[in-house]
């Protein structure tokens, strides 16, 4: 275990053996989601209260849980990065940044096109709500330091030390709907002992979560790869390799 | 088939959330992959010089 982490700090091995799993991540993540979207849309019963309209749950869950996994992906990246100083960690945190950003802003929109029909409205400034629009600026501010200092080793340590201190946030998204009073339903299914959904739609909402989670390390793997080759360009495995091509 | 499109009057808001994700999932596979092809001119380009 900790000779093969050794050997994937190597940008070199890294773009190998990742080159081995992109296509099948990526065979995984359209097997996945073909699956997940036909039995949630097509198999899975209406709800009684929300009829056809909850169908919106098997791709605003799966994105909202995507915002905070992939937050916490960042930031153990960074933890990694600043003790060991490992370049392939501080490309991570800066994808992780990029590919959070994205599904923050999904779990946004569907949230707020779901709220509409239910709720009334696109948007209240409640617990759940705000929590996770900070969560939006945390990976923009993780954006934005990278931009701004040019030095990509000085860039990743700032980075790193903003994305680490963001975490209190995840928590605080996590248990906002239990500390406050919200219109956000509570949670479903991360209540272990007794998940309150049926599994006819516990099992869709499942399948779509792991497909996000395949797309998630499919896309990162695809962007830390391309990260590598564009920093490693003055080496001979990466001029060797262009050559080849 | 018409029923299933209709999503029980929610239409607007279910089609539109699966949308946007569709497109953002998939955009942003397409950018990754143009990078890789782009990084890969720009290296090729730099040994004529």
């Amino acid at each position: 275990m900790w000779s093969f982490l050794h050997k994937l700090s190597s940008p070199k091995y890294y773009y190998e053996w990742s080159g081995k799993w992109i296509p099948w991540l990526g065979a995984l993540t359209l097997i996945l989601m073909g699956i997940g979207l036909y039995w949630g849309l097509v198999i899975a019963p209406p709800d009684y209260q929300q009829g056809e309209g909850y169908r919106i749950i098997y791709v605003h869950v799966p994105a909202a849980w995507m915002s905070m996994f992939v937050y916490v992906v960042m930031a153990v990246a960074g933890v990694i990065g600043l003790i060991w100083k490992i370049k392939l960690a501080e490309i991570v945190v800066a994808e992780c940044a990029s590919i959070g950003a994205a599904f923050t802003a999904l779990a946004l929109m569907t949230g707020m096109l779901w709220g509409k029909p239910m709720w009334g409205t696109y948007w209240v400034w409640d617990a759940r709500l705000t929590s996770e629009l900070i969560l939006l600026f945390l990976y923009l501010g993780v954006i934005a330091i990278y931009s701004a200092i040019e030095d990509p080793r000085t860039a990743a340590k700032a980075a790193a030390i903003f994305a680490i201190v963001g975490v209190i946030n995840i928590p605080i998204i996590h248990y906002s709907v239990v500390w406050w009073n919200t219109l956000h339903q509570g949670a479903t299914v991360t209540k272990l002992d007794s998940p309150s959904a049926h599994p006819s739609m516990l099992i869709p909402l499942l399948i779509m979560a792991f497909a996000f989670k395949a797309y998630f390390v499919w896309l990162l793997f695809i962007r830390a790869r391309n990260e590598i080759l564009s920093r490693e360009r003055s080496t001979n495995w990466v001029k060797k390799l262009v050559a080849a091509s | 088939m018409q029923e299933f499109f209709h999503m029980g009057g929610y239409a607007f808001f279910v089609w539109s959330s699966y949308g946007l994700t569709a497109l953002v999932l998939i955009f942003s596979v397409i950018v990754a992959s143009r990078r890789k092809k782009k990084i890969f001119k720009e290296i090729e380009d730099s040994f004529e010089d």
